[in-house]
């Protein structure tokens, strides 16, 4: 037989010895046999098909579990609320033809259930003292500090910036830290330090009878507690119409520090929604609000807690 | 759509040819690398395996090296012992020889031919063992083998040297036994 490399050696059975030629020779006779063989290639068919379907089937789950993702993942972005949209309020007016039908409107004063309900014996909301941006963790009180304003002008802290209690100047008394927040001219509804009680869950502050904390600043401060019934449902409320006219009562503030106390019968709304009479049971935050007509603002906050009964 | 049945049947139609084509030359080709035949019939559904799996990898005309390479990896594993060695009912040759050749002398020689040649094999490392299998029992060419291997063409020739040695040797040592007993095996 020629090789292709004819640089090499010479196969022993082409020109080995006798014994050489016969011994590789007789490896020709090895070989399966022939029932084996065509049992043996029936199986690796059998296992090969099996084997690509299954690829086929786990590639296919992989698709329907991202795509399940995606979608669900589309889904919560759609419906969660972002907080500089919930600023908004100055902008809503109603509308007659956003109306939905009179059968189709809800309550307008129903509750929302179900709402984490305070036992009014832990008043204290914040004292901001740990000089973190949570609220205290009392009567299941979980809300955040933040700010948000519409842009139009500066305001320190910035906007998406974790909010905390900063070292008052001086003190005030034992308290060493506090809220602080100021900013320039704004032109459009303002800048707002607020707070959620309970995430986007109701809370039932029934059990107290009002608002108090410690402020200093100059100008004056709309202080708006949010109720469930004037928040859009897309903010965790569940208002339909005529909405985001939250009671609020103004404050003067004063370059020393005040005590103010809020009963909840002093709030007022703006007349801008629908008139609901306050609910204390329905909370969902508490803005600190500063309109543009009372811009520029320097304002402190300290020690925020409920007026208990 | 998930299923795609002509894909399935193309690729399954190329495996089933690949294995009319190579069957044999796969449960050879482990046999000379030291699988008993039961052993054999089973590692050769395994190479077969491999191939099905990556198939898609595999150049037409290309297949016979992937078979001897996946053979060579596979009578590895086998003969690390990782894979319970199962007794061989049909002794260290099978009974094939006996279907083929009627003449009972010429049986035993050929019997006792493979039964020196699988000792000689056996003698030799696996890396050269695959070299003079390729060469010597499959006629392929040093080129060839070390396309086969991945291996260059030096190392091919020095295994082969080496493996053809220990070959030599072992006959020349079969020849004096085989004139000492007068030419009678």
């Amino acid at each position: 037989m020629k090789r292709a490399d004819d640089d090499a050696p010479a196969p022993f059975g082409e020109q080995g010895t006798p014994l050489e030629r016969e011994l590789v020779y007789s490896a020709d006779a090895d070989a399966p046999r022939a029932d084996l063989r065509a049992k043996a290639m029936r199986a690796v068919l059998q296992q090969a098909r099996a084997e690509r379907r299954q690829q086929t089937l786990r590639w296919g789950a992989v698709a329907a579990l991202v795509a399940v993702a995606a979608g669900v993942s589309f889904w919560l972005r759609m419906h969660e609320p972002t907080p500089l949209r919930l600023t908004q309020e100055p902008r809503v007016t109603l509308s007659t033809s956003a109306v939905p039908s009179a059968e189709r409107e809800p309550d307008p004063l129903a509750r929302c259930t179900p709402a984490v309900v305070a036992g009014g014996s832990n008043p204290l909301i914040d004292d901001l003292e740990d000089g973190d941006e949570r609220l205290a963790i009392l009567e299941h009180r979980a809300g955040f500090w933040m700010v948000f304003n519409d842009g139009t002008g500066t305001q320190a802290p910035r906007v998406g910036v974790p909010v905390s209690g900063v070292k008052i100047p001086g003190g005030r008394g034992q308290s060493e830290r506090a809220l602080h927040t100021s900013g320039g001219r704004f032109k459009n509804w303002g800048a707002v330090l607020a707070m959620e009680l309970s995430g986007k869950r109701c809370y039932d502050a029934s059990a107290y009878k009002g608002l108090r904390f410690w402020a200093r600043g100059r100008g004056q401060i709309k202080v708006v507690v949010k109720m469930s019934q004037v928040v859009t449902e897309q903010y965790g409320g569940s208002c339909v119409k005529g909405c985001f006219d939250g009671h609020f009562k103004q404050v003067k503030l004063d370059k020393e520090w005040q005590l103010v106390d809020i009963p909840w019968e002093e709030l007022r709304q703006n007349g801008t929604g629908t008139q609901l009479p306050f609910d204390a049971h329905s909370l969902l935050g508490i803005d600190f609000t500063v309109p543009p007509e009372l811009t520029p603002f320097d304002f402190w906050i300290d020690d925020l807690s409920f007026i208990p009964r | 759509m998930f299923f795609r049945p002509s894909k399935l049947a193309s690729a399954e139609d190329r495996l089933r040819a690949v294995m009319e084509a190579h069957f044999d030359f796969v449960w050879r080709s482990l046999r000379r690398l030291g699988l008993s035949s039961v052993d054999a019939d089973d590692a050769t559904q395994e190479v077969f395996l491999v191939v099905s799996r990556k198939l898609d990898a595999i150049e037409p005309h290309k297949e016979k090296r992937f078979l001897f390479a996946t053979a060579l990896r596979v009578a590895s594993t086998w003969r690390r012992g990782t894979r319970r060695r199962r007794e061989d009912p049909q002794g260290s040759f099978d009974e094939q020889a006996t279907l083929h050749v009627a003449d009972q002398e010429h049986e035993l020689t050929l019997g006792w031919a493979r039964v020196q040649l699988q000792a000689i094999l056996d003698e030799m490392d696996l890396e050269q063992r695959a070299v003079f299998v390729l060469y010597e029992l499959e006629q392929h060419t040093v080129p060839e083998i070390a396309d086969t291997l991945s291996i260059p063409l030096g190392t091919v020739s020095s295994r082969l040297r080496a493996a053809r040695e220990r070959f030599a040797a072992t006959v020349r040592r079969l020849q004096a036994k085989q004139v000492a007993r007068g030419g009678a095996r």
